[in-house]
């Protein structure tokens, strides 16, 4: 359930810690995707393009999927379908179980995320070692990520080298390099010893029957090369038709999600090990997970889908800028994850979300596939509202106040009594009320309400008229 | 299971479709934009943007200097063996000779099977990786490459320094061109891996501070062979 979405803000907001996280990345993420979008001299046009190729892929998905699963299958992979998380996470299991695997390293993946994985694979009797150095962080510290890109973004880096220090022995002062030197060693030995590797997918390109996977440590190339079998998981709507528009997309989301103008590694993976090569898996397993992705192509929502998870959009947002990613209680926080939570699951967890915004359209500015993120948001709170999930008060206030609104002796009867009322509360210097009564009380809480005119415009009018 | 999930999806994807909150496109898209040519020779615009994602580049005149600057590379280095591709598919002629004449040995990286873990500690001991390339992109100092006969996915990740040699008649402007020349195509469906690298091993996690030498190789040094016209 997600209640209680201002009660977590107000304790992010009161978090030095997460504060300073939070002021000393979020400017260089903005500033970074900047200049790299700026140093691409087609840049916008490439933006527009990656539009097109979203809206043209989502069009004909159906025949993009069944396309990448004839190619992936010519290739020698396996594809499983899902329909939700359960289904995924038994598929997953089943083949760890079958092929007799104990050890499982994984890379970073906000769909294992989603769909629980993790959980599922520990139930079954199966270790698994997360190898993203910023997922091993949260795994060590059983912390959730708070960032699709930067999973510790809240943390600062003194909390890792406390964390470090207890875990791997490093001094407690260590510095970045040496935390992250004790990390790659630790790790080594995982992706020597695992049997399986997991990783998401960015991309599975229909022509090629490729998944793509984008990554800057390296360990994405372990996951899909050391271990004898590898399992993908790719969210139905991650399918790009060619190699030319991935090319496209690779570059908007390398500049996007971390200002560089191609990530450190892009891997296509295209099949098992063919017995000529030297090393690689024997097994590559892609499972094609619905999760509700279907249900948001049916709805309002579909555009949400167009998403490549770069992240910008929550670097940008004001809300999220302040409050942090937990304070979503989500798998994806910031704007993303205020349209995309409800797409996938319905209004009812997280019918607050859509109100965590200010509506400024920073999101829609920043994203490389231009999704209209406001216009999903004010339907989401027309949802909400008709939903039932809004308050009594604000129904029956705005029907209140329709019905003053066209008696005009009342609604000035009304401005009248407000501008009494104004001047009897607790006022700040400049004359802002700092309470308001009643259900109102909400608006006062953070900040103060602006004073009435002291005169009303109908009243400014007739004096105009005369 | 996945069968009757498979029909399940593609049933409700169309339903989707004729809900018609998507635009109902032709659903094909044009060409990509292309960017302005550049008026700088490739081999500079390359030199520069791999060397802006901490890539070293070694520019040698020819085969003979590019051995050169392998052996005396590895030998300052004191390392008695390098995990690499095999020498026909290096296509430097002479190179094993060269190294072996200075005590260096070529290993490759082959690993049989399921059982895998002590020929991967075996080789995860090696302290230095040499591999060729496919193509060089130069709008970002890229490489790419594909895993095949003799070629190893390894030699470019275990060892936590890469070598890779690259000529200059391989470079593309960009990932667009690269992709979209003859054969890529057919070789990324054929080729169990193909990756393109940009720069070494990296991470921001920790406060965004970049550090190199996550999981694959802290060191990237590009060789870069052929006289500039």
């Amino acid at each position: 359930m997600n209640t209680g979405f201002n009660q977590r803000a107000e304790i992010a907001l009161h978090n030095d810690s997460l504060q300073q996280a939070l002021r000393h990345t979020q400017g260089k993420f903005v500033n970074e995707r900047i200049r790299a979008m700026g140093s691409l001299p087609h840049g916008e046009a490439l933006r527009d393009h990656a539009r097109t190729i979203r809206a043209n892929t989502l069009a004909r998905l159906d025949e993009y999927l069944l396309a990448f699963e004839a190619s992936a299958r010519a290739n020698g992979s396996h594809v499983h379908w899902a329909r939700d998380g359960a289904e995924a996470g038994a598929i997953v299991c089943q083949i760890a179980l079958e092929n007799g695997v104990q050890r499982i390293v994984k890379g970073k993946s906000m769909l294992s995320e989603e769909v629980g994985l993790n959980h599922a694979l520990e139930t079954a009797g199966l270790t698994v070692l997360e190898t993203d150095l910023g997922e091993y962080i949260i795994q060590i510290s059983h912390d959730r990520p708070s960032h699709i890109i930067a999973p510790i973004i809240h943390k600062t880096k003194d909390e890792v080298a406390a964390l470090f220090h207890q875990h791997l022995g490093t001094p407690p002062d260590a510095d970045i390099p040496t935390l992250t030197a004790a990390a790659r060693s630790a790790l080594r030995q995982g992706f020597l010893q695992a049997e399986m590797g997991i990783t998401g997918a960015n991309f599975g390109v229909s022509d090629t029957g490729s998944i793509v996977l984008v990554t800057n440590e390296g360990n994405g190339r372990f996951c899909t090369s050391t271990p004898a079998i590898h399992v993908a998981l790719i969210g139905i709507e991650r399918i790009v038709p060619t190699l030319a528009d991935l090319g496209v997309l690779l570059q908007v989301l390398a500049a996007s999600a971390t200002g560089q103008a191609l990530s450190a590694y892009t891997s296509l993976v295209s099949g098992p090990r063919r017995s000529r090569d030297e090393d690689g898996p024997d097994q590559v397993h892609i499972v094609l997970v619905d999760n509700g992705r279907t249900a948001a192509l049916a709805s309002e929502l579909a555009e949400i889908l167009y998403c490549i998870r770069c992240g910008a959009c929550l670097n940008v947002c004001p809300v999220y800028q302040n409050v942090g990613g937990h304070t979503y209680n989500a798998v994806y926080p910031g704007p993303l994850g205020i349209v995309v939570n409800p797409a996938l699951d319905g209004l009812g967890p997280w019918n607050e979300l859509p109100q965590a915004s200010s509506l400024c359209g920073a999101c829609t500015e920043a994203c490389p596939v231009r999704i209209d993120i406001p216009r999903m948001l004010l339907k989401l709170r027309a949802d909400a509202v008709e939903q039932g999930f809004a308050p009594a008060w604000l129904r029956t206030g705005i029907r209140l106040y329709a019905w003053a609104a066209i008696h005009p002796r009342l609604f000035r009867l009304g401005g009248r009594f407000a501008r009494l009322g104004q001047r009897l509360a607790p006022r700040t210097a400049s004359g802002w009320t700092k309470k308001l009564p009643g259900p109102l009380a909400g608006w006062t809480q953070a900040r103060a309400f602006p004073p009435l005119a002291a005169e009303s415009f109908s009243q400014r009018w007739q004096k105009r008229a005369r | 299971m996945t069968t009757d999930a498979r029909a399940a999806i593609l049933d409700r994807i169309r339903q989707g479709k004729e809900r018609g909150y998507l635009p109902s496109l032709s659903g094909t898209t044009p060409p990509p934009p292309a960017p302005p040519a550049f008026t700088e020779p490739l081999a500079e615009i390359f030199s520069r943007a791999a060397r802006g994602v901490q890539a070293h580049v070694h520019r040698a005149q020819d085969d003979a200097a590019a051995r050169e600057l392998l052996v005396s590379e590895f030998t300052a280095r004191g390392c008695r063996q390098v995990l690499a591709w095999t020498p026909a598919q290096l296509h430097l002629p002479g190179l094993s000779a060269a190294l072996a004449a200075a005590g260096i040995e070529l290993v490759a990286s082959r690993l049989p099977g399921l059982r895998r873990r002590a020929d991967l500690e075996a080789l995860a001991a090696i302290p230095v990786g040499l591999t060729a390339a496919a193509a060089g992109l130069a709008r970002t100092g890229s490489l790419t490459m594909f895993a095949d006969r003799e070629q190893g996915r390894l030699a470019s990740l275990l060892p936590p320094v890469h070598y890779a040699l690259l000529r200059l008649e391989q470079l593309y402007p960009d990932i667009g061109a690269w992709l979209a020349s003859d054969g890529v195509a057919r070789r990324i469906a054929g080729s169990s891996s193909t990756l393109v690298i940009t720069g070494p091993s990296r991470t921001g996690d920790i406060a965004q501070t970049l550090t190199l030498g996550a999981h694959g190789p802290r060191e990237l040094h590009i060789v870069l062979v052929g006289r500039a016209l």
